[in-house]
């Protein structure tokens, strides 16, 4: 069952919008610099962000997880956000890399795999609540559903 | 503990009801707290890993400060779910829960962020340097940002698991009534077919009465026979073939005696189908189908022939009489049509029913079911 499309895009790009807001409020009470390197980097993990929850969305549909039982669902769900979590940071750390997005020194920077790791860890709560508010959100719909069809 | 309240509550009936309730709120409840325990034991045990992971030295300050954490997160959860469930917040369309939703996560948030900072102030709790830590207010706006996502994860969870629940008791309510509908329709069927075959025998043996009333009188023992054997099958859904051949075998043998030379009657019965399912008063109504609109109507009378075997790994009954349709094969009556509706209802598309005329002025209805390996 597919949510509405156009709904779905609207959540989105407001979910991922207001990821991006809070990076920067947070960025500012922190007292950090509003750079341009910072902004572009809070783009990145937005892009990013919204390319690979739309690709497990895509997952979830093509294999039909959300008609499987609730012990199904939750295995598959577990293994394909920690695979999607691990793809955002090691492609988020991979661009910033190549576009040389960090305002860290090179010397003192931790290495390549426990900043992917790190990222990875700090940033696994937004995939869970973007998978918890999917599922909700289909399961809702999957009541009313029924409701109209039992009455 | 659960068998023993099961076997009790099978044994006690009054009240049983609300025993039941009241054991459905204890499982509940205690699932609920599994829950809670499992899942605040988990966001514990991250906060370990994350330190860890991040070289942070675990300190007794950091677990006084995690237990606070803990210890404040599973109250204030607890009264959401109160404040949920006392408001009716589950059962509001989407845009009303959201709205909500959002300002009670806001005010849980910043209440538990509040309650947890001005705890660790009083307790004497944090490694920073009190000269270059944060004013008391930008920590508790940046700890409510961090409480509400974990107080969000919280209330996606409650609310994903509700929805399951409503959606499997629904589906359950749903078989069950289609079930109840199923049942409802094979008895509103039933129920036409009795009045419809009493009214039948009972014009056979009126016509009996003044030609033979010796007769007419063992004719009224056979359709008592009948009446009896049709009410012990009215609760079934199926009965065996043999018990419906025999109340079919009384009801020809008063037709015969209407008929008398004009009927005759031919049985060719596979001893082992005798077991076989089939809906009840089916066959006596294929009969008395035969007789009304193929013998009666025949000057010189027919036969009725009845065959039952297995053909092709079905059940196959055959029901042939002379006569013709006379082009109405479209066009069935009330007693064929519920035999279709029947047939359907027990066994849906493997059972089939089809009337038709065939060489040599005859007219045959067969039945086909599956076969009942139960036996």
């Amino acid at each position: 069952m597919r949510i509405n499309v156009s709904g779905y895009w609207c959540c989105q790009i407001f979910g991922w919008g207001l990821f991006g807001l809070v990076n920067v409020l947070f960025a500012r009470i922190y007292g950090q610099e509003i750079t341009g390197k910072l902004i572009t980097r809070i783009l990145m993990a937005v892009t990013v962000g919204i390319v690979v929850t739309h690709l497990l969305r895509n997952i979830i549909i093509e294999r039909k997880w959300l008609m499987l039982s609730a012990e199904k669902i939750i295995i598959r769900l577990f293994v394909s956000i920690v695979a999607a979590i691990f793809i955002y940071s090691l492609s988020l750390v991979s661009l910033f890399e190549w576009f040389n997005l960090s305002e860290m020194n090179r010397e003192i920077r931790a290495p390549f795999i426990s900043r992917v790791i790190r990222l990875a860890f700090s940033k696994s709560i937004i995939f869970i609540i973007w998978i918890l508010a999917y599922y909700a959100y289909y399961v809702y719909q999957y009541f009313q559903k029924t409701k109209t069809r039992g009455s | 503990m659960l068998i023993m309240y099961t076997n009790i509550s099978k044994k006690q009936k009054p009240g049983a009801a609300s025993f039941h309730l009241h054991l459905n709120m204890q499982l509940n409840i205690s699932r609920y707290w599994w829950c809670q325990i499992f899942g605040w034991g988990v966001f514990g045990l991250a906060n370990i890993f994350f330190a860890y992971t991040y070289g942070q030295e675990i300190t007794a300050k950091m677990i006084i400060r995690l237990l606070i954490v803990l210890a404040l997160g599973i109250p204030i959860t607890h009264l959401l779910r109160n404040v949920i469930i006392r408001k009716k917040w589950l059962v509001l369309p989407i845009e009303k829960i959201i709205t909500r939703l959002f300002f009670s996560l806001v005010t849980a948030s910043l209440i538990y962020s509040l309650c947890s900072l001005s705890l660790f102030e009083w307790f004497n709790l944090s490694e920073v340097n009190p000269e270059t830590k944060a004013p008391f207010i930008d920590r508790v706006v940046l700890r409510t940002f961090d409480s509400s996502l974990f107080l969000m994860v919280w209330l996606l969870i409650y609310y994903v698991y509700h929805y399951f629940q409503k959606n499997k008791k629904q589906e359950v309510d749903t078989f069950r009534l289609q079930s109840l509908v199923k049942e409802l329709e094979l008895k509103t069927i039933k129920s036409h077919i009795n009045p419809h075959f009493i009214f039948n025998s009972l014009n056979s043996i009126r016509a009996l009465v003044d030609e033979n009333p010796e007769r007419a009188r063992r004719a009224i023992t056979e359709l008592s026979n009948i009446l009896r054997s049709s009410m012990q099958t009215e609760k079934l859904e199926t009965v065996p073939l043999e018990q419906e051949l025999n109340i079919v075998r009384d009801y020809l043998a008063l037709e015969q005696m209407r008929f008398e030379e004009r009927l005759k009657v031919d049985f060719d019965i596979d001893e082992d189908t005798l077991s076989q399912p089939i809906p009840p008063m089916m066959l006596q109504t294929l009969a008395e189908n035969a007789i009304k609109h193929g013998i009666s109507k025949q000057v010189n009378g027919g036969t009725v022939f009845i065959s039952s075997d297995f053909v092709g790994g079905h059940h196959e009954i055959i029901i042939r009489n002379s006569g013709i349709l006379n082009g109405h094969a479209d066009h069935i009556g009330f007693g064929l049509q519920s035999t279709q509706d029947r047939l359907n209802l027990l066994f849906g598309q493997k059972a089939t029913f089809e009337i038709k005329d065939i060489p040599g002025n005859m007219v045959e209805a067969k039945v086909v079911m599956p076969v009942n390996n139960m036996r």
